[in-house]
């Protein structure tokens, strides 16, 4: 035992034996009682997975309809062409004092056990939304084992079960990933914002408690025009797309402590994405600082986060916003315009901050006037000149935002003209 | 024998302590910190960290010219037997808390977001019964144990720190110092016992290779484990902000479970939770077997092996007593850290007065911890 680590060993010592014995013992007869069942032992088939999930104000007040739209994924697997998205699910929706309760009732039903495990989508109708209480409503959901932070969150306008039923995407089998492609687009056109659940939590506990979801409709069949000369000023469910699905995604609901007070058209949420440094690209249209009545198409990046400075002490408070964007011309009306003129390029760079700034300053003044919160998230930077709690709370933040002296100044650089260095002409031009 | 042959080697010796100190970033004692902390929890467990350290020094001063001896052997020494039992026994008492709410953490955990049929009590013997084992090997056993998922360890929380960068949002750790300075500072000596499990692991320096190991690697495996938890917090607070990081039960899954690579490799946290389940075993196995050591060094009983089962089922009843999920964690936070803390740090601070004291008259060797490897 000289090379031994434990030193203590002793032969015929009889409690280590003992002890091997019971262990020994022990063992077979805890494996069998382990080996007889496994609780939670189950096979995919006894599983039904939802996948979008809507919630509407009940038939009565204390009641809320919720509708689950389940995916059936042997018929994704189909090689029909004809197999679309609505035969690849089964919606069922019900009354249900709680969402909870929810899934066990429909169980009545339904020959498998609902899964949120695959859930991807949570819709919220307007009506539910502006109840108030968002989070407490959909707690049970939250606390959920199945449910993922990451889920997408959508209020429509409407109701959700109508919009679940209407939304027949006619590229895509699976209707989740419908949505997720859907809202890929939030960064490339900023017409609608990031829209997670988790992103709604952290905005709603945040400093001002406010947040922005993707606003989504279903277009009617009404001869109604468009209400504004430029399109994407427009609500979703009011524009007007030729096609066999006729839901929409544009602009964003506005929640304040939970409860939705507003919505955002799609080019409001452009310019408060922008202000949140949030979109990578989108289309923009330029009068002709020449010629107004011909227009100048821009793609607009954004290739650095906006430029805020915000004095939370002043008072009224003080914030500046800086935003640079980079600017390729992509196309423009006027046949005898030379792109490549280099006083041209900075008056359009100048019309073009103008006009930006112009429409920044409209929401701004919408968030302070109409909304009086702050769903830009200037609050994030304010509380970095606080040290402390307490000196946070000092400020006041959401009692002295509608009266902060916003300032926005917009710098557009025209980088590129794309492929042509000049405007294609007929020969006689 | 000499103190070299067969014992652990630094490397072996510092995945231990890391393994014993920084298993608990993947449960959710995080929590303890967080709702004092807010904001600042980082700083806090830094805090914590740093008056955790200042005692570590003292202690090894205290024990420096003692080579090849424990803790609890030096402080028979210095100090007298009968402290260095009460010290022991007050180890042991901190080492039992420490495994038995790990185990009930482990358990809830694994309850609510794994497997919601299987009874309680089923998931508590099979996690024991493995501890056990592991336990019942020995220190070798463990610590080569520990450096083979220590690896994995730092991987998963390298790989969710990365992974999850792009959720990362630096203003939600404004206002950068939460409750205030001297609150973060205050709240991280409290618990600076959150941190304390190197204490009980001194009483094994005469199973390490060398004392300059034995040193080492106690620094180096307090530092890590350290430095891995405040990441593993920092990381919370940059995605979920203050108050939501109070108000998640198992922050590291909760992470995990948002990794965007989710979107295309189904349940990656699965992954994840199969680490979680790998680490906690061995988190309780050692907790286990040093709850065990101190156990028989307070009695001077010669093996501690057969105390395992025994100490296991201690263990088992004692998880079973909080009646709801967060008693446990107030159960963490109040008795085991605060009060704990006070109990071990002040035990120590006593027996160092009294070594002062018996300065010149010598002191009895109840050195029994080479008798307790076993």
């Amino acid at each position: 035992m000289a090379d031994s680590c434990w030193p203590g060993r002793h032969r015929g010592f009889d409690a280590v034996r003992a002890a091997k014995t019971c262990l020994a013992a022990l063992l077979p007869a805890i494996s069998g009682l382990l080996l007889a069942g496994c609780w939670d032992a189950h096979e995919l088939e006894e599983y039904a997975f939802v996948t979008v999930v809507g919630v509407d104000v009940g038939e009565r007040d204390d009641t809320i309809r919720v509708t689950y739209q389940i995916s059936k994924p042997r018929n994704f697997a189909s090689k029909e062409s004809a197999t679309t998205a609505d035969k690849a699910t089964e919606i069922v929706s019900i009354d249900t004092p709680s969402l909870y309760a929810s899934r066990n009732l429909i169980n009545a039903g339904t020959s498998r056990v609902l899964t949120l495990v695959q859930a991807k989508v949570l819709i919220v109708s307007e009506a539910f939304a502006k109840k108030g209480n968002l989070l407490l409503e959909l707690e049970s959901l939250v606390r959920e084992r199945d449910f993922r932070r990451d889920i997408i969150l959508i209020t429509c306008r409407g109701k959700a079960e109508e919009f679940i039923r209407s939304n027949r995407p006619q590229l895509e089998k699976a209707p989740y990933r419908y949505y997720e492609l859907i809202t890929q687009t939030d960064s490339a056109s900023g017409l609608v914002p990031d829209s997670q659940l988790h992103d709604f939590i952290v905005s709603s506990e945040g400093g001002d408690r406010s947040a922005l979801t993707m606003l989504a409709g279903v277009r009617e069949d009404d001869d109604r025009e468009a209400q504004t000369e430029e399109l994407d000023d427009l609500l979703a469910g009011e524009l007007r797309i030729e096609g066999k699905n006729k839901v929409q995604f544009l602009g964003s609901a506005v929640y304040n402590d939970q409860k939705l007070i507003g919505l955002l058209t799609g080019r409001e949420t452009r310019m408060a994405q922008l202000v949140r440094g949030k979109v990578k690209q989108f289309n923009a249209f330029v009068p002709d600082p020449e010629e107004e009545d011909k227009i100048v198409a821009l793609l607009v990046r954004q290739q650095r986060r906006p430029d805020i400075r915000i004095d939370p002490f002043a008072d009224p408070i003080r914030i500046d916003v800086a935003i640079d964007l980079d600017l390729d011309l992509t196309g423009q009306q006027n046949p005898n315009r030379r792109v490549t003129s280099n006083a041209y390029i900075e008056r359009l760079q100048r019309a073009a901050d103008e006009r930006l700034t112009k429409q920044i300053e409209e929401v701004v003044r919408k968030s302070q006037e109409q909304f009086r919160c702050d769903f830009f998230g200037f609050y994030q930077t304010a509380r970095q000149r606080c040290f402390t709690e307490r000196c946070w709370d000092r400020v006041r933040w959401r009692e002295r935002y509608s009266d902060a002296k916003v300032e926005v100044e917009i710098k557009t650089h025209i980088r590129r003209t794309g492929k042509q260095l000049d405007t294609v002409r007929g020969g006689n031009s | 024998m000499t103190v070299r042959d067969g014992h652990i080697g630094y490397r072996e010796w510092a995945a231990f302590v890391l393994m014993a100190t920084g298993a608990k970033i993947l449960n959710p004692s995080s929590v303890v910190l967080t709702q004092y902390g807010k904001e600042a929890t980082w700083m806090l467990s830094f805090a914590a960290g740093a008056v955790n350290f200042a005692f570590l020094f003292l202690v090894i001063r205290y024990m420096r010219s003692y080579p090849g001896k424990g803790l609890l052997d030096v402080i028979a020494e210095r100090s007298g037997r009968w402290l260095a039992k009460g010290y022991a026994f007050a180890l042991c008492i901190g080492m039992t808390g420490n495994g038995f709410i790990n185990l009930r953490l482990l358990v809830d955990q694994a309850k609510i977001v794994t497997l919601p049929q299987t009874p309680v009590s089923v998931m508590m013997i099979c996690s024991l019964l493995l501890a056990v084992y592991l336990a019942y090997k020995g220190i070798e056993t463990l610590s080569r144990l520990s450096r083979v998922l220590l690896p994995w360890l730092f991987g998963a929380i390298v790989s969710v720190a990365v992974l999850m960068m792009n959720r990362y949002n630096v203003h939600l750790l404004a206002p950068w110092f939460g409750p205030g300075l001297p609150q973060v500072a205050w709240d991280g000596a409290r618990h600076a016992l959150y941190y304390g499990e190197p204490f009980a692991l001194t009483t094994l320096a005469l199973f390490v290779r060398t004392q300059g190991d034995f040193r080492r690697g106690l620094w180096r495996g307090t530092f890590y484990a350290l430095a891995a938890a405040t990441l593993v917090i920092m990381e919370v607070q940059l995605i979920l902000g203050s108050p939501g990081s109070e108000r998640i039960a198992f922050p590291y899954l909760e992470l995990s479970r948002m990794i965007y690579l989710n979107r295309f490799v189904q349940h990656l946290e699965g992954v994840y939770s199969a680490i979680w389940l790998l680490i906690a075993f061995t988190q309780i196995a050692i907790d286990l077997y040093l709850a065990t050591f101190l156990f028989s060094q307070t009695f001077a009983m010669k093996r501690f092996r057969p105390l395992l089962l025994p100490m296991a089922a201690l263990f088992m009843m004692l998880a079973l007593m909080p009646s709801y999920f967060y008693e446990t964690i107030v159960w963490k936070d109040v008795y085991l850290i605060q009060i704990g803390g006070a109990v071990i740090y002040g035990g120590f601070l006593l027996a160092w007065a009294a070594s002062w004291f018996r300065r010149g008259t010598g002191g009895e060797d109840v050195s029994s911890g080479a008798a307790a490897g076993d």
